[in-house]
This record gives structure tokens, sequence and C-alpha cells, in this order.
């Protein structure tokens, strides 16, 4: 049996859309049944947004909070294991995931791995693959003497789920205390400056920039090619770009980018959180190895000075 | 321990340590006795011996015992060292593994002899590593050139060896970029810039103009090109001398630009330069040393502070120009004026009193700056202020003593490497928690051992 | 009072390196060691609540792992934590993060602090882990990913933002004593002082194993683990199409191809 359970994860009232791609894992996986849980006060909303293809069934499991408060969806979590013995859970490896997931592997109870992004099923047994080293060195990890495993998974690995079904609906109760409680969301502050989020062609400079003074010739360089500039996050953290450019997981996604080009950035997971998704990406940089390759449709490896001047000179 | 200039017990005392960055430091000024106490501690763990056979500041004398040592990490690591010495390449070269023969390959310092012995033929990535190296020589590159890739031919056209006719052989088996470089290329034969100056297309003409060894002639010819971008080039290169320069009615910024980077432009095109409504144009100019006081005048009153700035870091500035930038309201502008080590004392006092970073750095750099600022910069809250002084000539020693405990190792290492650090920083330095400022220290100790011996 | 603060040494893997015989691990000798980032933003926060609170108030650091690691609890010491704990041995090699996390706890009842921080992951392996997991184990609140807080030494609660996708944050309250994981940014570490660092091989640091604190045999290493590593391996690299030739060619083709997909 390999029945799988995913749980979505919502913000702000709207579903967030790696759920979707937990969907089209779990399916790619092999489940057998797919059930994905909505866990929170008014969660039962989102039952149209998940009834995407391959989901079996919805539980909602109303909580007295609204939002996410983790000890509500621990409790949650390990009803809906107790209801359904699921052999494998799914959560999005984000940051809500982050403040109760551990919590659930801690128990001793389930088989725990956090950040994979390769599921399969050996003979009834889950093997799953994450990164360690810095991304160096990939990993099998499977989970002895486990009937369930909970993983995180990694956001942008799987397509999202689409079309529709008709799923059962039902609902679970769990009861908890909550030990939190949220106040406030506070939205990163306007700025007077551009929306990164809406921009079709980005060109974001990394620390191989290496000095403040030669931003200006990257954002001559955008400017000439017709590019809004964005950043990584060391170049904002310097206090070279305003936050506001910054792209990656803390920073903005570029929802609406159709072509990214990447100078002198070496492509961590948390920077590709914000890019990942684009067609056409296309990265500059020295060293052959870095990681932002592995996603970049075009790449050059060389200087970002010297392609600089001269891609310059083909725009004028 | 005595805080003196004496090698034998700067050795004592390394190896008392069981330091390895010190005794690694130390090994070549050593005699062969203490080497051998030195190399136990530097050799002591296989991590060790991997990190120093990659690190780029191991002395040869360490690097040799490395290179004879069978461990194939070693060896990798060895071949990938941009400071092994020819000779220990050489001797790495003999019996080497594939994958270290390629790094050898394309390693600058490999000899050529050695290059010579490399077995290349039918082997895509060697042919490649040699086609790049800047030290193949140019019969070896002739063997290369036959039934080379064009990818390949883009790394021999790049070797500063390469002869005319080599050249001429890429440019008629080329494409336009090959044939770009080889315009571009020192040893291009008459014929082939005559073709270039001809060619249709601007990427070859552009690269002709950039080339330094071409006749005023042909760059006079290469000016009145109708592409802007050929024009710059061959503006800015320095063959031309200032009679034919002059290009303040270009409508190309590009080429006015080019032509104001150029520090060796008289004072009449200078003149003509200045009211350029581009301001990178002005900014070049203000930094003109044959600008006269009037242009100078009228750009430190420029609405774009980079101008402002670069009149201030212009040496022929004059007093009373730089009175007045020493109160821009912007602080990049004063702070340029306060990094002029030529600054009048009277204005560098008013500076002296200046709070914003930037400034207070300049002012800690300048050699003028009176002994009580000095100090204080010295124990400035902000930690890139502070090591402002340790590169000031007129250091006082109080200063450095203070440096030597900065919290901020960046600001140690600074001091551990700069000729004004005092010998006995140097000694206390030794115990840094810092492997690579103690390293510093224990090298600068055993050369300045060494002068006085 | 006493805040503690879980730290760990994180390996920098070299470019050539081996793996282990076994398969299960890389060869450790192709790694560099240093403290793991997040962790000093932890123990500054905790520095910086001491020096608000007049000063007054003990800080642990505590790590498990080898004898390498002691090197960094001495920094921590250096920068002005009192006393450090290093807990290590055989059995516990093998562990997953709930095993490390189970040892974690264990330290923690032990010296009963009023505040835990951990780093949000470790550079290294980035498992988000061990916070969350400790928390859980002692029946903790807790809180992720914070990057501002403000709490007062013996309050009940503190009040904390935790940094969300996207720039969002959330701003929560939590009850106390907590475990919360510190997020970088969150303040700005400062560097031990020389003399700090002389005081610091003065300093308490105790080395325990995990028979010290209670546990048996089968609570760590790979019994008390809830995931075992089966192998590791070097993946594949992704294949971009790689733009070759003279810079100014690849420019070129770089113009071409951005003209045509950004349609100007
Ligand atoms: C919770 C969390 C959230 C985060 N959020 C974000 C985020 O939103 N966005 C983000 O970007 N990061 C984020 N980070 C940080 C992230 O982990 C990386 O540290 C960061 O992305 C690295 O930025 P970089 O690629 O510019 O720098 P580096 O990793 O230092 O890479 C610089 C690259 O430049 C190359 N280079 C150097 N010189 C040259 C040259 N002359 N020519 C060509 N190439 C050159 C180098 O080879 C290297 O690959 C987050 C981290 C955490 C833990």
């Amino acid at each position: 049996m390999s029945d799988i359970l995913v749980i979505a994860e919502h913000r702000q009232g709207e579903l967030r859309p790696v759920s979707l791609e937990l969907i089209a894992a779990a399916k790619e996986a092999g489940a057998s049944s797919v059930t994905v849980a909505l866990i929170g006060a008014n969660a039962a909303d989102l039952t149209g947004a998940v009834s995407v293809e391959g989901v079996d069934e919805i539980v909602t499991v109303p909580t007295a909070s609204a939002n996410f408060q983790p000890d509500e969806w621990k409790a949650a979590v390990e009803a809906l294991i107790a209801a359904r013995s699921p052999s494998l859970v799914m959560l999005p490896h984000s940051v809500d995931s982050w403040g109760f997931a551990p919590a659930l592997g801690a128990t001793g109870n389930y088989g725990f791995a956090t950040d994979v992004f390769g599921i399969a099923n050996e003979g009834g047994e889950w093997v799953v693959t994450r990164a360690m080293y810095k991304e160096k060195v990939h990993a099998e990890i499977d989970f002895p003497g486990k009937s369930t495993v909970v993983v995180t998974v990694r956001g942008g690995t799987w397509k999202p789920a689409e079309g529709s079904s008709s799923p059962a609906v039902s609902s679970l109760d769990a009861s908890a205390t909550a030990n939190s409680s949220h106040v406030e969301f506070i939205e990163p502050p306007a700025t007077g400056d551009v929306d990164i989020t809406q921009a079709e062609f980005m060109l974001s400079i990394g620390r191989g920039i290496a000095e403040e003074d030669n931003v200006e010739q990257f954002s001559e360089l955008a400017d000439a090619v017709g590019a809004t500039l964005g950043c990584s996050r060391p170049i904002a953290d310097s206090g070279w770009l305003p936050k506001s450019r910054q792209v990656g997981q803390s920073g903005k996604v570029v929802a609406a980018c159709k072509l990214y080009l990447a100078l002198g950035i070496s492509g961590s997971v948390q920077h590709q959180a914000g890019m990942k998704h684009v067609d056409n990406i296309i990265a500059v940089n020295t060293d052959p190895e870095a990681s932002i390759f592995s996603i970049a449709r075009y790449g050059i490896v060389g200087d970002i000075f010297e392609i600089a001047d001269e891609l310059v000179t083909h725009f004028e | 321990m005595a805080e003196s200039l004496d090698l034998t017990s700067l050795i004592e005392f390394a190896v008392s340590q069981g330091d390895p960055y010190v005794a690694l430091a130390l090994h070549p000024f050593a005699d062969e006795k203490s080497r051998v106490s030195l190399e136990k501690i530097i050799f002591e763990r296989k991590r060790l011996k991997l990190t120093f056979a990659a690190a780029p500041y191991t002395p040869q004398t360490i690097l040799a015992l490395l290179v004879d040592e069978n461990d194939e990490q070693l060896k990798l690591r060895l071949s990938k060292n941009p400071a092994l010495s020819p000779e220990l390449l050489a001797k790495l070269f003999e019996g080497a593994s594939p994958a270290v023969i390629k790094n050898i390959a394309g390693h600058r310092r490999t000899p050529v002899e050695v290059l010579e012995e490399i077995e290349w033929q039918g082997n895509d990535v060697l042919r490649a590593a040699l086609c790049t190296n800047s030290n193949t020589p140019v019969n070896l590159l002739k063997e290369l050139v036959v039934g080379s890739s064009s990818a390949e031919k883009k790394g021999i056209v790049a070797n500063p060896n390469a002869d005319c006719e080599l050249l001429t052989q890429l440019w008629n088996e080329g494409d336009k970029f090959v044939q770009g470089e080889v315009a571009a290329h020192m040893a291009c034969p008459p014929e082939l810039r005559e073709q270039a100056l001809q060619h249709e297309d601007v990427l070859v003409r552009r690269k002709l103009a950039a080339n330094e060894t071409l006749t005023t002639d042909c760059l006079l010819l290469l000016m009145k090109d109708e592409d802007p971008l050929v024009r710059s080039a061959a503006i800015g290169n320095a063959v031309l001398e200032d009679d034919h320069l002059g290009s303040a009615d270009d409508p190309s910024i590009r080429v006015r630009r080019t032509e104001a980077k150029r520090q060796d432009l008289s004072t009449q095109i200078v003149d003509g330069l200045v009211d350029d409504e581009d301001h990178w144009v002005r900014r070049w100019v203000a930094r003109q040393p044959a600008a006269s006081d009037s242009v100078l005048q009228k750009l430190s009153q420029d609405e774009v502070m980079e101008v402002r700035r670069a009149v201030g870091r212009n040496r022929s500035c004059p007093d009373y120009i730089l009175e007045r930038l020493a109160k821009d309201e912007d602080s990049w502008v004063r702070a340029g004026v306060a990094l002029r080590e030529d600054l009048a004392r009277h204005i560098l006092v008013g500076l002296e009193k200046d709070d914003d970073i930037d400034v207070i750095s300049a002012v800690g750099r300048n050699p003028g700056t009176s002994e009580d600022v000095l100090l204080a910069i010295a124990e400035h809250d902000n930690r890139d202020v502070r090591r402002s002084v340790i590169v000031n000539p007129n250091v006082p020693d109080e200063a450095l003593m203070k440096l030597q405990d900065d919290p901020y190792p960046l600001n140690r290492a600074i001091l551990s490497g700069h000729p004004n650090c005092l010998t006995e920083n140097l000694w206390f330095l030794l115990k840094d928690p810092e492997p690579q400022v103690r390293y510093t220290a224990g090298k600068a100790l055993a050369v300045r051992c060494q002068a006085t011996a | 009072m006493k805040i503690l603060v879980a730290i760990k040494q994180v390996a920098n893997l070299d470019d050539d390196f081996e793996i282990r015989d076994d398969g299960k691990d890389v060869d450790h000798d192709f790694c560099d060691y240093e403290i793991n980032e997040w962790d000093d933003y932890s123990l500054e926060t905790a520095l910086q609540i001491r020096e608000n609170n007049g000063d007054e108030g003990e800080i642990v650091v505590v790590t498990v792992g080898p004898d390498d690691a002691e090197d960094e609890l001495r920094k921590c010491l250096g920068k002005g934590a009192d006393r450090a704990i290093r807990v290590w041995d055989d059995a516990i090699e093998g562990s997953d993060q709930v095993a490390i996390a189970r040892i974690l706890t264990k330290v923690v009842e032990k010296e009963a602090p009023d505040m835990v921080f951990m780093g949000v992951q470790a550079a290294d392996n980035a498992y988000a882990q061990t916070g969350v997991a400790v928390a859980q184990q002692l029946g903790w609140p807790h809180a992720a990913v914070v990057n501002a807080l403000e709490y007062t030494p013996g309050a009940s609660t503190a009040t904390a933002n935790r940094e969300l996708e996207g720039g969002l944050e959330e701003k929560i309250t939590v009850n106390c004593p907590a475990v919360m994981t510190i997020q970088l940014g969150i303040n700005e570490p400062r560097y031990a002082s020389l003399r700090g660092i002389k005081q610091a091989a003065g300093k308490p640091l105790d080395e325990i194993s995990h028979s010290d604190l209670g546990l048996s045999d089968d609570e760590v290493g790979e019994a008390g683990s809830v995931s075992r590593v089966r192998k590791v391996f070097v993946p594949e690299k992704g294949q971009a199409e790689l733009i070759e030739g003279t810079p100014a060619e690849q420019a070129a083709r770089l113009a071409e191809i951005l003209k045509e997909l950004s349609g100007a």
C-alpha cells in the first residue's frame, strides 16, 4: 500500500502554489491514493483550489487559528496519520514547515527527512534523495522499520498538478494547545522602486561583481539591454541595491519573468527559489561547477566584466 | 621569548608552539636540521597536506616535498596550484595520471619542454588545454592548428607566441571572431592589417583599431570609420599623438568618453570637451593632468557629484578649489580631497573634524594628519575606518599597538602584511587566532631576521 | 537569567574529494571546518539580550561534535559566552538530527535555561530541523526563522518576527521559555577580541558522553535515528548549452539570444 497524504500550505487565505507541486510529486511517486489535508480555521474554503487531477480525497482539519500555528498543525497531522495511516506524508520544504514538521520527526514515531527532491518506492520501502555538503553530494535516505515516513519536499522540483477532480471531502477534529499566537503579517516595505515581480526580462547580479563601484556598470548594461536589474541576497544585504531588487526565497519571486540573465551568481537553493521557474535562464560565471549552470538553458563560462564590456557594444 | 630579530629564537618559538602555519612560513628560511622539526609540524595531519598542496602561499620548499609524495589527491591539488614552480611542474609530470596531466597542460607555469612532451594527439581535453596555454611555443601551436576545431583556433589565436605565419593561417581558416583576434594581435602581418582595415565586419575593424602596434596613418583612417565603435577603439589607442585627437564634435558619446579617458590630452583638447553634455565625459576631463585652472574651476561646480570628486582627485587642482571642495555637501567629494597626500595642512585640519566614515578613512591614510587624530581613528567604532591608519607612513607606534588587538580579523591581517607593522606587533601576531595572520607575521619576521643578519 | 545557544561545526567540502569506502559519507580528510554562519547570529542574539539586561545572566554554548568542534566553542567563549559543553563519543557517530536533538534536549533539561537559541539551519546539510525537534522533545514553545526578537529575561512571553517567503514577515507572540531558530541578518555578529579569546582559554568547557546525560546506546547513533543514509553519490550536473568562443563571440551570441528572447 502506498497511500500518500499531502499537507497543503496556505497563507492569507490563499493556497500556496507549492501544494500543487506536492500533489504532482505524490502521483509520480506511485501513490495508490492521494489525500490532501487542509488545516486551519477557514481552510475548507480552499477545497476547490486543491481539487486538481490526481486527488482522491480531501480532509479538512478545522483549527482554532486561521493562520499557521505550529502546535495546531502538528496535532492535525498526527490526527490525520492516525486516521488514515498513510505510508508517506509530504509537506513543502517551506518556512512554515520548518516551524513544525521537525516536531513530527522528533516524536520518533515516523521516518523523517527534509528538503527532499527525489522520492522512490523500492519494494514497499520509501527511499528519498536530498543534498549534502552544500549540494556537492547527494544522499539516498531510507527509514528502516518505519511504517509512516514524513518528508518535506523541495519546491520547484515538480510541475504543479493541473486539471480538476471531484474528490470526497470530509472533516477531522484535532485539538491542541497553542503556545504561540499570530499577531500580524508585515508586508515588505513598498519602495518607490520598480516591481521586479512584474518584469519580463531580468538581469541579476551577485557577489561576482566584487565591489560596490561595479554596480554602476551593470545597471548601465541592464538599461542598455532593456532588462530590469535584480540581485542576490548578499548584494542587497550590503546595501548596494535596494532590498526590493532581491530575487529568491527571502526576496521576490520573479513571477512574470521569461528571460533571466544571472551574472556572477552561484545559484544557491534560496536564490533559485525566486527564479528557477523561468523558461530561459542564462548564466555567466567563471566557475564551470557553479550550480546556476544546472538550471540554465544557456551558459557562458567566463568573466562577467569582459562579457559585459562586449555585450554593451551590441545595444546602442 | 626574545622579541628580537633572531632567526634561531624565532624557529625555536615556532617549534615550541607546534603551529603548522608559522612553521610553514619559516621553513624556507631554516637550516636543514630545523627544517626537519618544522616538517613534523607541517605534515602532521593529512588534511594540512591537502590544504598546503592547494594553497598559493605555500613555499616552494614545502611544495617540493609534497611533489615527492605518492598520493593522487595531493598531486591533483599541486597541479592546480598556480604557484607551483616550473621545475616542480616538470617533476610532477613524471608518471602523472591523465587528470594531473590535464591540469599541467593548462598550467601557466609549465615549462615548454614539458608542454612539448605531452601526448595530446587524439585527446581533445589535452588539445584544448594546450591551445589556451600562453606558454605553448609557436612550433607546437603550429602542430595543434592542423585540423583544429573552431573553438581551438580561438584558443590559439589568443596566444602571444603566435607568429605571422600562424596568424595568416588562422585568418584564412577562421571566422570573423578569429580574424578579429588576429587583427588585434601584436604580430599581425601588414597584409592582414590592410585586409582588416577594409573588412566589412565592424568587429574586425574595431579589434584592429585597438592594436597598439598600428601605424598612425592606419589609425587615422580608422578614426574616420562610419562606425562609432571603431572610432572609439581608435581614439583610445595609445599610439595616437595629441595632434590627432579632438573628437568633441563626434556625435557618439562612446567616442567622446573614450577620448576623455586618455590621460594625455592637451589643454586645448580638454577645453573642447569640458562642456560635454555627458557627465561621464566631464568626469574623465576633470581628471586630466592638463586641465587648466579655469576648467577645474568650472567642473568643481558641476551638478554631478562624481565630476566634482574627480576635480578633487586631480593632481593639478589648486588649493583655492580644494578649499571649497573640502566643504562640499557630498561626503564622497570631501573624502576625495582628504585622500590627497599633498593637501595643505589648513585644509586637512578642517577635514579632521568630519564625521563621515569615508572622509575619516581618507584622513586616516593621510600622512599630514596629526598624531592625536590618527590615534583616535585607530580606536574608531567603525571597524573599516580603524584600519585606514595602518597604511599611513606617519602612523604612531601607539596606534599600531592598539590595532594588533583589533577584534576585526581583517584589520590584523592587513597589519601583519604591511611594512609599517612593528617587529613587536609581528611577535604578538604570531599567536593570532587566524592562521593566515600567523603565517604572514611569521614570514615577515623571518624576512626581517634575514635582512639584519 | 540563563540562555543556552546550540552551535554546529559545519564542513566545507573541497572540489576534489573522495567518498568513504562504505559509501555512506565523504572522506572527512577533504573537509575544512568552521562554525555554522547562523550560529554567529544566535550567539549574538543571546549576548545582546544579556547586555540589555544590565550584563546580568549566564550564556552557555553547547555542541554535539568531535574533538575539532572545541575550536568553535572556544570562539564563542571568546565572544562572551560563559561556559561550554561538548557532547561526543563513538556511539553518537551516525546520529541523524532526531538523535542529535535528543542529546541536546538532555543538555537543556540539565541546564534549565530561560531560552534556547539555535540557527535556522546549518550551512553544510541544511536540514533546518534540529531546533524545532529539540523544542518538541522538551515540550517547549518554539518559533522558527526568527529575524527580529523582543524579549526581556523573566517575561512570560516574547514577541518575534518570522521571516516568511517573499519578504513577508509574521509577528507572533511565544510563551517562554522557548526554543527559537535564528535567521541571518537579525543582528550584526561581533568578532571576538583577542583579550576575549585569551580569557576564553580559562573558561570552563565540559566534555561529556551520551551516557553522562542518561541516554542509552540505542537512543543515539543509527539506533536512535528515524532515517539512515544508505549511500552518497556525486550528482550529475544539469546541462546548460555552453556558449563557446572568444569573449567577443560569446557576447555577440548572447546579444542575439537576448534580443530574440526578449522580443526586442
Ligand atoms: C533562509 C534563507 C533565505 C535566503 N534568501 C535568499 C534570497 O532570497 N536570495 C538570494 O539570492 N539568496 C538568499 N539566501 C542566501 C543564499 O544562501 C546564498 O548565500 C546567496 O544566494 C549567494 O549569493 P551569490 O550567488 O551572489 O554569491 P556567491 O555564492 O558567493 O556566488 C558568487 C559567484 O560569482 C562567481 N564569480 C566571481 N567572480 C566572477 C567574475 N568575475 N565573473 C563571473 N563570475 C564570477 C563565482 O564563481 C560564484 O559562483 C538565503 C539564505 C537563507 C538561509
